[in-house]
């Protein structure tokens, strides 16, 4: 009783922390606001109070973002945080922070379920397994990785919780027998691949991988599994069409590293620059080879351990740049897993080393590299691992200096890191966040009761997502009036070379290095006090 | 089945022969010198984003001692870098030194574990070694060496000696593709 009492304390520690790095200061570590998540904000907003997107699109299933077009489920959870908690950055955040939370317990579930198949004697038991789960949970709860992604609005967070949840009930249901069971796996399988586009191609291959490790006690279910799998077919179809639509094509092609010109520069080049015996094979080089070459380097650069332990993405809003993905002194955890690796039972050993395996496929064939958001999924096989490399070393009854040293390190390292995410991020990172938008709004909305039309220099043309956002701008109105990108009510939205003559008395806004033939009013700042915007009075009178 | 283990082993090494023959174009070997004046520039630049805070809590996060370790063992690290063994082995020689590593953890033979102390000497040494080049080259080496180890597991069958000869022709399409070999070389062409 005493040991099920501190269980659950343990258990309920780790939670609260797991929380507590994902919920304090939401709202204004990350600062500012990326322009996909005021975008998916106000879109969400606008279900909430007309039933459809700020495109007028009646209960979309596929959002239209800058430059591509957005999978709806963070869309549609976003409806129930905006209600309860308004149209700020904490709302929009909050479902990744909540899907991210709730993932911690999700992985001590799976962990455990995992080793409950143990049947032979050395392989680690049920009741190792507790520790175990308890350990992969805490290097869940303070991963770097998962914390960075659980703090801004990324829907990978939230399908990558549907990912672990649906095998953990993929393994209940297969040990239980119970189709049930097996079929809200595979509903939240379908669910992950409506939440998160790289989720489209790594879910799929995860369950072909699962269907290889688990085949015995699925062909004793198949007949069962027939409306199941029917049913997913038909839930997957508008995905399917979506995804070989030109739509659905437009973002994997802009960002393709398939890129038939740039081979034949590169096989150009070669054939100037190589050495002359070698030079005739420039001839023979094939488009499958090059590609093949190229996806090699690119799926080998995750495992990279300057990626994973040193320098991560170096996409600002994607990690904390100063340090690895994940910890340091997890590099040490890992090297500890590979002795306890032979002590697990062969499926659970194949289900996570096939995860980590599978998880890079979807970031391969685009630009950048390595991208640490398309392969949010590794956190869970890493955390597993330095959870079983943690247990062997703490769980041995030698090795009292590299334990003792350990805890000193992983104490420090998780201290290090949260100096890094509270006091450096927000003032290191807040270009990468766009911050500053929301300053602009507030002093726009100081001075344009004295003007008739209001112009703000269009950056991206994401301008007019921040103004619907922070002055919560009814849809209905802007829905009604036909507005888009570049003008509603009296703001319009100008490129930086436009001629301001004739136009009358206006309030412009324009970036902060811009020199305005007008009265300088106010300067718009963002979190740590750059000037990023100007708010002139232009006559415009020539 | 003596003169083909020959002849495949011999092929092995012809096809790491024909890198090291690429890396003669080489100009500018990167290398992987560790510069100290990298933990002063990182504890600088970290501890500048620290204005308001206290100084001594700045520096309890930001000193020469976890820095100096952080720099240094990222140096060391970054001469296991994935794309670096990639461009070295190419697929045949990175496949040869996984399943020796494989082997290493199954059945901890003293000869391969030794081996593998090697390489890590000849990485302590490229950090400190003022010559890229010949790091590049003793890295290179002993790396190779290691990978011949792996062979053992493709003399088993007909079929695993024919994964061996495919891998070894994607080996050559690859170190052609390659040949720039960014992460070994800064400048290359040939006169």
């Amino acid at each position: 009783m005493k040991i099920l009492k501190f269980k659950f304390v343990i258990l309920f520690t780790i939670i609260t922390l797991a929380a507590l790095l994902r919920l304090y200061k939401l709202g204004t570590n990350p600062p500012g606001l990326y322009w996909d998540e005021a975008v998916m904000g106000y879109d969400a907003y606008s279900i909430l109070k007309t039933g459809k997107d700020h495109h007028g699109v009646t209960l979309p299933l596929f959002f239209e973002s800058y430059g591509d077009w957005k999978l709806p489920v963070y869309h549609y959870s976003l409806v129930p945080s905006i209600a309860i908690f308004g149209l700020n950055e904490f709302a929009i955040r909050f479902p990744s922070a909540f899907f991210g939370t709730l993932t911690v317990p999700l992985i001590y579930l799976l962990t455990k379920k995992l080793f409950e198949k143990s049947d032979v004697s050395n392989q680690l038991s049920v009741v190792k397994s507790e520790s175990i789960a308890l350990l992969a949970m805490l290097m869940l709860a303070i991963s770097p990785w998962h914390v960075q992604f659980s703090r801004g609005a990324f829907e990978s967070t939230v399908g990558l919780s549907f990912i672990v949840f649906g095998v953990y009930l993929f393994l209940l249901g297969l040990e239980k027998k119970n189709i049930l069971l097996l079929t809200f796996s595979l509903l939240l399988f379908i669910l992950s691949m409506y939440t998160y586009h790289a989720y489209r191609i790594f879910t799929s291959l995860f369950i072909i991988s699962l269907v290889f490790i688990y085949f015995k006690e699925i062909r004793a279910n198949v007949k069962k599994l027939i409306l199941p799998i029917a049913l997913s077919v038909i839930l997957l179809l508008p995905l399917l069409l979506f995804t070989f639509s030109p739509s659905g094509r437009a973002r994997a092609i802009s960002q393709s590293v398939f890129n038939k010109d740039n081979y034949e520069k590169t096989r150009v080049y070669y054939d100037l620059n190589s050495k002359r015996p070698l030079r005739f094979l420039a001839k023979y080089w094939s488009i499958p080879l090059n590609y093949a070459y190229l996806t090699l380097g690119n799926y080998l650069d995750h495992f990279s351990p300057i990626f994973l332990f040193y320098r991560g993405d170096q996409i600002g809003r994607h990690s904390q740049v100063d340090m690895g993905q994940i910890y340091l002194f997890d590099a040490v955890l890992v090297i500890f897993t590979l002795f306890a690796y032979k002590k697990l039972n062969k499926p659970s050993a194949r289900v996570m080393l096939s995860w980590l395996l599978l998880a890079p496929i979807p970031a391969i064939i685009v630009t950048p590299n390595p991208h640490a958001l398309r392969t949010l999924q590794m956190s869970i096989p890493l955390a597993f691992f330095t959870g079983l490399g943690a247990y062997w070393i703490f769980s041995s009854k030698k090795l009292l200096i590299l334990k003792t040293l350990l805890v000193l390190i992983i104490c420090y390292s998780f201290l290090t890191y949260l100096h890094l995410l509270f006091i450096h991020y927000p003032k290191k990172f807040a270009a990468d966040w766009q911050d500053g938008n929301k300053e602009m709004v507030l002093q726009v909305q100081k001075y344009q009761d004295n003007f008739d039309k209001v112009y703000i220099t269009n950056i991206n043309q994401a301008s007019y997502i921040y103004l619907l956002f922070y002055l919560k701008f009814d849809p209905r109105k802007f829905i009604e009036s036909k507005g888009n990108s570049d003008s509603f009510g009296k703001y319009s939205f100008v490129p930086r070379d436009i001629n301001l003559d004739n136009k009358g008395r206006i309030l412009y806004v324009a970036p902060s290095w811009e020199k305005v033939d007008g009265n300088w009013l106010a300067a718009a700042n963002d979190s740590v006090g750059r000037h990023i915007y100007s708010l002139w009075e232009v006559n415009g009178v020539n | 089945m003596v003169s083909t283990k020959l002849l495949v082993v011999i092929l092995v090494i012809l096809i790491f022969l024909f890198r090291i023959w690429q890396s003669s174009g080489c100009q500018q070997f990167s290398g992987f010198l560790f510069n100290p004046l990298a933990i002063k520039i990182n504890v600088e630049s970290q501890v500048a984003q620290d204005f308001l805070l206290n100084r001594n809590i700045s520096r309890f996060f930001h000193n020469k001692v976890t820095v100096g370790v952080f720099e240094l063992t990222k140096s060391f690290v970054s001469t296991f870098d994935t794309r670096f063994l990639l461009e070295i082995l190419g697929p045949l020689g990175l496949t040869l030194v996984i399943l020796v590593f494989a082997r290493i953890i199954r059945k901890k033979k003293t000869s391969e574990i030794t081996h593998f102390g090697l390489i890590l000497m000849a990485a302590l040494l490229s950090i400190f070694s003022k010559n890229p080049k010949v790091s590049f080259y003793v890295l290179a080496f002993s790396w190779y060496s290691f990978a011949v180890r792996g062979l053992d597991y493709f003399w088993s069958s007909a079929k695993s000696l024919m994964i061996l000869i495919i891998l070894f022709f994607l080996t050559f399409w690859y170190f052609t593709f390659s040949w720039q070999m960014p992460t070994i070389c800064k400048q290359i062409f040939f006169r």
